[in-house]
Protein backbone atom coordinates (compact mmCIF):
# COMPACT_ATOMS: atom_id res chain seq x y z
CA UNK A 1 0.00 0.00 0.00
CA UNK A 2 1.60 3.77 -0.68
CA UNK A 3 1.88 5.07 2.51
CA UNK A 4 1.17 8.45 1.15
CA UNK A 5 -1.99 7.91 -0.61
CA UNK A 6 -5.55 8.25 1.83
CA UNK A 7 -7.71 5.70 3.01
CA UNK A 8 -10.52 5.03 0.39
CA UNK A 9 -13.94 4.43 1.81
CA UNK A 10 -13.89 0.54 1.57
CA UNK A 11 -10.58 0.96 3.51
CA UNK A 12 -12.64 2.90 6.06
CA UNK A 13 -15.12 0.35 6.41
CA UNK A 14 -13.41 -2.48 6.66
CA UNK A 15 -11.02 -0.92 9.40
CA UNK A 16 -14.40 -0.93 11.45
CA UNK A 17 -16.36 -3.43 10.34
CA UNK A 18 -13.82 -6.53 9.63
CA UNK A 19 -15.21 -9.50 7.84
CA UNK A 20 -13.06 -11.41 9.56
CA UNK A 21 -12.22 -12.25 13.44
CA UNK A 22 -8.12 -12.06 13.02
CA UNK A 23 -7.13 -8.43 13.40
CA UNK A 24 -6.46 -6.60 10.29
CA UNK A 25 -2.97 -5.06 9.25
CA UNK A 26 -3.19 -1.35 10.18
CA UNK A 27 -1.99 0.34 6.82
CA UNK A 28 1.33 2.73 7.33
CA UNK A 29 -0.49 6.05 6.51
CA UNK A 30 -3.25 5.35 9.14
CA UNK A 31 -0.41 5.55 12.15
CA UNK A 32 0.32 9.41 10.36
CA UNK A 33 -2.81 10.81 8.66
CA UNK A 34 -5.22 12.58 11.10
CA UNK A 35 -7.73 13.08 8.19
CA UNK A 36 -7.85 9.36 8.02
CA UNK A 37 -8.15 8.67 11.72
CA UNK A 38 -10.68 10.88 11.80
CA UNK A 39 -12.56 9.43 9.06
CA UNK A 40 -12.31 6.31 10.85
CA UNK A 41 -12.94 7.61 14.45
CA UNK A 42 -16.15 9.14 12.91
CA UNK A 43 -17.42 5.74 11.13
CA UNK A 44 -16.91 3.87 14.83
CA UNK A 45 -18.69 6.15 16.88
CA UNK A 46 -21.58 6.42 14.82
CA UNK A 47 -21.57 2.55 14.63
CA UNK A 48 -20.88 2.00 18.63
CA UNK A 49 -23.47 5.18 19.30
CA UNK A 50 -25.84 3.30 17.11
CA UNK A 51 -25.66 -0.48 19.01
CA UNK A 52 -25.53 1.49 22.18
CA UNK A 53 -28.79 3.21 20.96
CA UNK A 54 -30.34 -0.28 20.06
CA UNK A 55 -29.73 -2.22 22.73
CA UNK A 56 -30.49 0.86 25.02
CA UNK A 57 -33.73 0.92 24.18
CA UNK A 58 -34.59 -2.69 24.48
CA UNK A 59 -32.77 -2.66 28.00
CA UNK A 60 -34.73 0.36 28.87
CA UNK A 61 -38.01 -1.24 28.40
CA UNK A 62 -40.32 -1.41 31.85
CA UNK A 63 -40.52 -4.53 33.30
CA UNK A 64 -44.34 -4.47 32.80
CA UNK A 65 -43.40 -4.93 28.82
CA UNK A 66 -41.36 -7.95 29.79
CA UNK A 67 -44.29 -9.60 31.84
CA UNK A 68 -46.69 -9.14 29.50
CA UNK A 69 -44.63 -10.73 26.63
CA UNK A 70 -44.25 -13.47 28.71
CA UNK A 71 -47.77 -13.68 29.94
CA UNK A 72 -48.68 -13.41 26.07
CA UNK A 73 -46.15 -16.03 25.01
CA UNK A 74 -47.22 -18.47 27.82
CA UNK A 75 -51.15 -18.07 27.22
CA UNK A 76 -50.27 -18.80 23.70
CA UNK A 77 -48.25 -21.82 24.21
CA UNK A 78 -50.48 -23.42 26.54
CA UNK A 79 -53.46 -22.75 23.90
CA UNK A 80 -51.13 -24.59 21.40
CA UNK A 81 -50.42 -27.49 23.53
CA UNK A 82 -54.07 -28.25 24.14
CA UNK A 83 -54.97 -26.44 27.22
CA UNK A 84 -56.26 -23.40 26.40
CA UNK A 85 -56.01 -20.71 29.37
CA UNK A 86 -56.75 -16.98 29.64
CA UNK A 87 -54.23 -14.70 30.65
CA UNK A 88 -55.63 -11.34 32.49
CA UNK A 89 -54.10 -8.30 30.63
CA UNK A 90 -52.15 -10.30 28.34
CA UNK A 91 -52.63 -9.47 24.69
CA UNK A 92 -52.20 -12.23 22.84
CA UNK A 93 -50.32 -10.93 19.20
CA UNK A 94 -52.10 -12.37 16.44
CA UNK A 95 -49.84 -12.58 13.38
CA UNK A 96 -51.09 -11.25 9.72
CA UNK A 97 -50.38 -14.01 7.92
CA UNK A 98 -52.67 -16.21 9.76
CA UNK A 99 -55.22 -13.76 10.44
CA UNK A 100 -55.70 -13.14 6.87
CA UNK A 101 -56.17 -16.63 5.76
CA UNK A 102 -59.18 -17.14 5.16
CA UNK A 103 -59.68 -20.95 4.96
CA UNK A 104 -58.68 -21.05 8.71
CA UNK A 105 -62.41 -20.02 9.32
CA UNK A 106 -64.70 -21.49 7.24
CA UNK A 107 -67.96 -20.32 9.03
CA UNK A 108 -66.51 -16.42 8.70
CA UNK A 109 -66.42 -17.74 4.80
CA UNK A 110 -69.58 -19.30 4.33
CA UNK A 111 -71.59 -16.70 6.67
CA UNK A 112 -69.82 -13.71 4.18
CA UNK A 113 -70.71 -15.89 1.12
CA UNK A 114 -74.60 -16.13 2.66
CA UNK A 115 -74.36 -12.45 3.18
CA UNK A 116 -73.39 -11.63 -0.41
CA UNK A 117 -75.81 -14.49 -2.12
CA UNK A 118 -78.84 -12.42 0.16
CA UNK A 119 -77.40 -9.10 -0.82
CA UNK A 120 -77.43 -10.01 -4.46
CA UNK A 121 -80.92 -11.62 -4.42
CA UNK A 122 -82.33 -8.66 -2.58
CA UNK A 123 -81.30 -5.96 -4.83
CA UNK A 124 -83.03 -8.49 -7.71
CA UNK A 125 -85.55 -8.63 -6.44
CA UNK A 126 -85.91 -4.90 -5.36
CA UNK A 127 -84.82 -4.00 -9.10
CA UNK A 128 -87.72 -6.23 -10.54
CA UNK A 129 -90.65 -5.48 -8.50
CA UNK A 130 -90.38 -1.12 -8.55
CA UNK A 131 -89.49 -1.19 -5.01
CA UNK A 132 -86.36 0.87 -5.90
CA UNK A 133 -87.89 3.93 -6.85
CA UNK A 134 -90.18 4.15 -3.15
CA UNK A 135 -87.00 3.53 -1.97
CA UNK A 136 -85.17 6.17 -3.65
CA UNK A 137 -88.47 8.47 -3.51
CA UNK A 138 -88.44 8.11 0.06
CA UNK A 139 -84.65 8.86 0.22
CA UNK A 140 -85.13 11.95 -2.01
CA UNK A 141 -88.11 13.15 0.40
CA UNK A 142 -86.03 13.07 3.17
CA UNK A 143 -83.58 15.16 1.56
CA UNK A 144 -86.29 17.57 0.16
CA UNK A 145 -86.89 18.62 3.58
CA UNK A 146 -83.06 19.92 4.13
CA UNK A 147 -82.98 23.36 2.17
CA UNK A 148 -79.38 23.11 1.43
CA UNK A 149 -79.54 20.14 -0.22
CA UNK A 150 -82.63 20.92 -3.04
CA UNK A 151 -79.84 20.53 -5.98
CA UNK A 152 -79.22 17.24 -4.98
CA UNK A 153 -82.82 16.39 -4.60
CA UNK A 154 -83.22 17.53 -8.45
CA UNK A 155 -79.46 15.55 -9.40
CA UNK A 156 -81.38 12.26 -7.86
CA UNK A 157 -84.33 12.39 -9.62
CA UNK A 158 -82.22 12.92 -12.53
CA UNK A 159 -80.22 9.50 -11.48
CA UNK A 160 -83.24 7.81 -11.31
CA UNK A 161 -84.72 8.80 -14.50
CA UNK A 162 -81.23 7.27 -15.95
CA UNK A 163 -81.63 4.15 -14.00
CA UNK A 164 -85.03 3.46 -15.63
CA UNK A 165 -83.61 4.12 -19.04
CA UNK A 166 -80.45 1.83 -18.17
CA UNK A 167 -83.20 -0.89 -16.95
CA UNK A 168 -85.47 -0.25 -20.08
CA UNK A 169 -86.07 -3.89 -21.56
CA UNK A 170 -86.23 -2.22 -25.15
CA UNK A 171 -82.12 -1.19 -24.68
CA UNK A 172 -81.65 -4.74 -24.80
CA UNK A 173 -81.73 -4.61 -28.92
CA UNK A 174 -79.45 -2.30 -29.29
CA UNK A 175 -76.18 -3.59 -31.07
CA UNK A 176 -73.07 -3.56 -28.40
CA UNK A 177 -70.05 -1.46 -29.58
CA UNK A 178 -67.10 -3.80 -30.30
CA UNK A 179 -64.33 -4.17 -28.67
CA UNK A 180 -60.80 -5.20 -28.47
CA UNK B 1 -23.85 -26.12 35.16
CA UNK B 2 -26.90 -24.00 33.09
CA UNK B 3 -26.82 -26.23 30.48
CA UNK B 4 -27.45 -29.33 32.49
CA UNK B 5 -30.40 -27.31 34.40
CA UNK B 6 -31.59 -26.43 30.78
CA UNK B 7 -31.83 -30.11 30.21
CA UNK B 8 -33.52 -31.19 33.17
CA UNK B 9 -35.93 -28.58 32.36
CA UNK B 10 -36.29 -29.17 28.89
CA UNK B 11 -37.23 -32.57 29.63
CA UNK B 12 -39.36 -31.26 32.10
CA UNK B 13 -41.48 -29.59 29.29
CA UNK B 14 -41.29 -32.01 26.61
CA UNK B 15 -42.60 -34.47 29.21
CA UNK B 16 -45.65 -32.20 29.05
CA UNK B 17 -45.10 -29.86 31.94
CA UNK B 18 -46.05 -26.96 29.54
CA UNK B 19 -45.72 -24.02 32.64
CA UNK B 20 -41.87 -25.14 33.00
CA UNK B 21 -41.14 -23.17 29.33
CA UNK B 22 -41.78 -19.70 31.36
CA UNK B 23 -37.87 -20.19 32.02
CA UNK B 24 -36.43 -20.16 28.57
CA UNK B 25 -39.26 -17.51 27.77
CA UNK B 26 -37.99 -15.40 30.92
CA UNK B 27 -34.14 -16.02 30.82
CA UNK B 28 -33.67 -15.52 27.33
CA UNK B 29 -36.77 -13.28 26.25
CA UNK B 30 -34.52 -10.12 26.56
CA UNK B 31 -31.14 -11.08 24.21
CA UNK B 32 -34.02 -12.71 21.64
CA UNK B 33 -36.18 -9.14 21.74
CA UNK B 34 -32.65 -7.14 21.12
CA UNK B 35 -31.35 -9.17 18.38
CA UNK B 36 -34.89 -9.15 16.28
CA UNK B 37 -35.52 -5.22 17.16
CA UNK B 38 -31.69 -4.68 15.95
CA UNK B 39 -33.18 -6.40 12.93
CA UNK B 40 -35.97 -5.13 12.40
CA UNK B 41 -35.47 -1.93 13.71
CA UNK B 42 -39.39 -1.51 15.08
CA UNK B 43 -40.25 -2.43 18.91
CA UNK B 44 -43.78 -3.38 18.10
CA UNK B 45 -42.58 -5.59 15.19
CA UNK B 46 -39.90 -6.69 17.38
CA UNK B 47 -42.38 -7.83 20.43
CA UNK B 48 -44.20 -9.78 18.04
CA UNK B 49 -41.90 -11.60 16.32
CA UNK B 50 -40.01 -12.34 19.96
CA UNK B 51 -43.40 -14.09 21.34
CA UNK B 52 -43.79 -16.28 17.94
CA UNK B 53 -40.12 -17.17 18.37
CA UNK B 54 -41.07 -18.62 21.44
CA UNK B 55 -43.70 -20.38 20.13
CA UNK B 56 -42.43 -21.58 17.30
CA UNK B 57 -39.17 -23.30 19.74
CA UNK B 58 -42.07 -24.75 22.15
CA UNK B 59 -43.63 -26.19 19.25
CA UNK B 60 -40.06 -27.88 17.79
CA UNK B 61 -38.82 -28.67 21.15
CA UNK B 62 -39.18 -32.55 20.40
CA UNK B 63 -36.59 -31.84 17.41
CA UNK B 64 -34.10 -30.19 20.16
CA UNK B 65 -31.46 -32.55 20.06
CA UNK B 66 -29.09 -30.73 22.45
CA UNK B 67 -26.25 -30.55 19.85
CA UNK B 68 -25.77 -27.00 20.62
CA UNK B 69 -27.08 -24.83 23.36
CA UNK B 70 -30.40 -23.91 23.51
CA UNK B 71 -29.84 -19.88 22.93
CA UNK B 72 -27.89 -20.81 19.92
CA UNK B 73 -30.79 -23.09 18.81
CA UNK B 74 -33.16 -20.19 19.55
CA UNK B 75 -31.26 -17.87 17.88
CA UNK B 76 -31.34 -19.97 14.51
CA UNK B 77 -34.67 -20.24 15.26
CA UNK B 78 -35.07 -15.89 15.20
CA UNK B 79 -33.35 -15.77 12.46
CA UNK B 80 -36.00 -17.85 10.77
CA UNK B 81 -38.96 -15.81 11.88
CA UNK B 82 -37.42 -12.27 11.12
CA UNK B 83 -36.62 -13.90 7.29
CA UNK B 84 -40.16 -14.80 7.54
CA UNK B 85 -41.38 -11.58 9.00
CA UNK B 86 -39.77 -9.39 6.63
CA UNK B 87 -40.91 -11.32 3.65
CA UNK B 88 -44.15 -11.51 4.52
CA UNK B 89 -44.06 -7.27 4.94
CA UNK B 90 -42.33 -6.38 1.92
CA UNK B 91 -41.16 -3.07 2.00
CA UNK B 92 -39.23 -3.76 5.36
CA UNK B 93 -39.62 -0.53 7.21
CA UNK B 94 -38.25 2.22 5.05
CA UNK B 95 -35.65 5.08 6.64
CA UNK B 96 -38.22 7.89 6.68
CA UNK B 97 -40.43 5.41 8.22
CA UNK B 98 -37.49 3.94 10.63
CA UNK B 99 -37.74 7.80 12.28
CA UNK B 100 -40.94 9.23 11.18
CA UNK B 101 -41.98 10.33 14.67
CA UNK B 102 -38.70 11.67 15.42
CA UNK B 103 -37.64 15.48 14.91
CA UNK B 104 -35.19 16.59 12.23
CA UNK B 105 -32.34 16.38 14.70
CA UNK B 106 -32.35 12.56 14.31
CA UNK B 107 -33.43 9.96 16.87
CA UNK B 108 -33.62 10.12 20.63
CA UNK B 109 -30.40 8.18 21.73
CA UNK B 110 -30.39 6.98 25.37
CA UNK B 111 -28.92 9.95 27.37
CA UNK B 112 -25.41 7.71 27.81
CA UNK B 113 -25.15 7.27 24.44
CA UNK B 114 -26.00 10.88 22.87
CA UNK B 115 -23.23 12.35 21.11
CA UNK B 116 -24.23 15.46 22.28
CA UNK B 117 -22.57 15.09 25.19
CA UNK B 118 -19.11 16.63 25.08
CA UNK B 119 -18.78 16.99 21.05
CA UNK B 120 -19.68 19.36 18.85
CA UNK B 121 -22.86 20.29 16.91
CA UNK B 122 -20.97 19.30 13.76
CA UNK B 123 -19.61 15.96 14.79
CA UNK B 124 -22.90 15.45 16.37
CA UNK B 125 -24.56 16.44 13.20
CA UNK B 126 -21.59 14.09 11.21
CA UNK B 127 -22.42 11.38 14.11
CA UNK B 128 -26.65 11.07 13.30
CA UNK B 129 -25.67 11.37 9.39
CA UNK B 130 -23.39 8.07 9.46
CA UNK B 131 -25.62 6.08 12.16
CA UNK B 132 -28.96 7.06 9.33
CA UNK B 133 -26.54 5.86 6.55
CA UNK B 134 -25.45 2.89 8.65
CA UNK B 135 -29.46 1.86 9.63
CA UNK B 136 -30.10 2.44 6.12
CA UNK B 137 -27.98 0.41 4.89
CA UNK B 138 -28.67 -2.43 7.15
CA UNK B 139 -32.26 -2.30 6.28
CA UNK B 140 -31.36 -2.64 2.85
CA UNK B 141 -29.34 -6.20 3.23
CA UNK B 142 -31.04 -9.14 2.74
CA UNK B 143 -32.28 -11.20 5.81
CA UNK B 144 -29.33 -13.16 6.07
CA UNK B 145 -26.75 -10.70 5.70
CA UNK B 146 -28.76 -8.32 7.68
CA UNK B 147 -28.70 -11.54 10.63
CA UNK B 148 -25.24 -12.45 10.19
CA UNK B 149 -23.79 -8.71 9.98
CA UNK B 150 -25.56 -7.97 13.10
CA UNK B 151 -24.18 -10.88 14.99
CA UNK B 152 -20.93 -10.14 14.38
CA UNK B 153 -20.96 -6.34 14.77
CA UNK B 154 -23.85 -5.45 17.20
CA UNK B 155 -23.73 -9.06 19.34
CA UNK B 156 -19.67 -9.51 19.07
CA UNK B 157 -19.78 -12.89 18.07
CA UNK B 158 -17.35 -15.15 16.44
CA UNK B 159 -17.55 -16.50 13.01
CA UNK B 160 -17.42 -19.67 14.21
CA UNK B 161 -20.50 -18.89 16.57
CA UNK B 162 -22.44 -17.21 13.71
CA UNK B 163 -21.69 -20.56 11.99
CA UNK B 164 -23.31 -22.54 14.81
CA UNK B 165 -26.40 -20.27 15.02
CA UNK B 166 -26.84 -20.36 11.23
CA UNK B 167 -25.42 -23.04 9.93
CA UNK B 168 -22.93 -21.32 7.07
CA UNK B 169 -19.53 -22.14 6.70
CA UNK B 170 -17.07 -19.54 7.27
CA UNK B 171 -16.53 -18.66 3.63
CA UNK B 172 -20.14 -17.90 3.48
CA UNK B 173 -20.54 -15.77 6.22
CA UNK B 174 -17.16 -13.55 5.57
CA UNK B 175 -19.01 -13.06 1.80
CA UNK B 176 -22.05 -11.90 3.86
CA UNK B 177 -19.77 -9.78 5.64
CA UNK B 178 -18.08 -8.53 2.88
CA UNK B 179 -21.20 -7.61 0.87
CA UNK B 180 -22.77 -6.14 3.58
CA UNK B 181 -19.88 -3.57 4.07
CA UNK B 182 -20.06 -3.10 0.31
CA UNK B 183 -23.26 -2.06 0.80
CA UNK B 184 -22.59 -0.12 3.80
CA UNK B 185 -19.22 1.63 1.66
CA UNK B 186 -21.64 2.59 -1.01
CA UNK B 187 -23.94 4.58 1.29
CA UNK B 188 -20.86 6.44 2.81
CA UNK B 189 -19.10 7.22 -0.43
CA UNK B 190 -20.01 10.75 -0.67
CA UNK B 191 -18.91 11.36 2.61
CA UNK B 192 -15.65 12.79 3.91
Amino acid sequence: MNATRHLGSDEIVERVFPADDRPIVVPGHLATCAECQERVANLREAWLLDRGAVSGAVDDLPSEFWEAQVAATMATVRSGAGAPEETPGAEVRVFPARARGILRHPVLALSSLAAALLLVGGLSLMRSGGAVPAVRTAAVKSMEKTPALVDDASDDELLVSIDRVLEDSSLAGFPMEETL
Amino acid sequence: MKRERESEILARVVAGDVEAFEYFVVTYQKRITRFIYTLLRDPTDADGVAQDVFVKAFRALPEFKGQSAFETWLTRIAINAVRDHIRRRRPVVSFSELHADEDDDGPDLPAAFDPADGTSPERDLLSRDIRHRIAEALVALSPRQRAVFVMKHYEEKSIAEIGEATGLDEGTIKSHLFRAARKLRERLEDLR
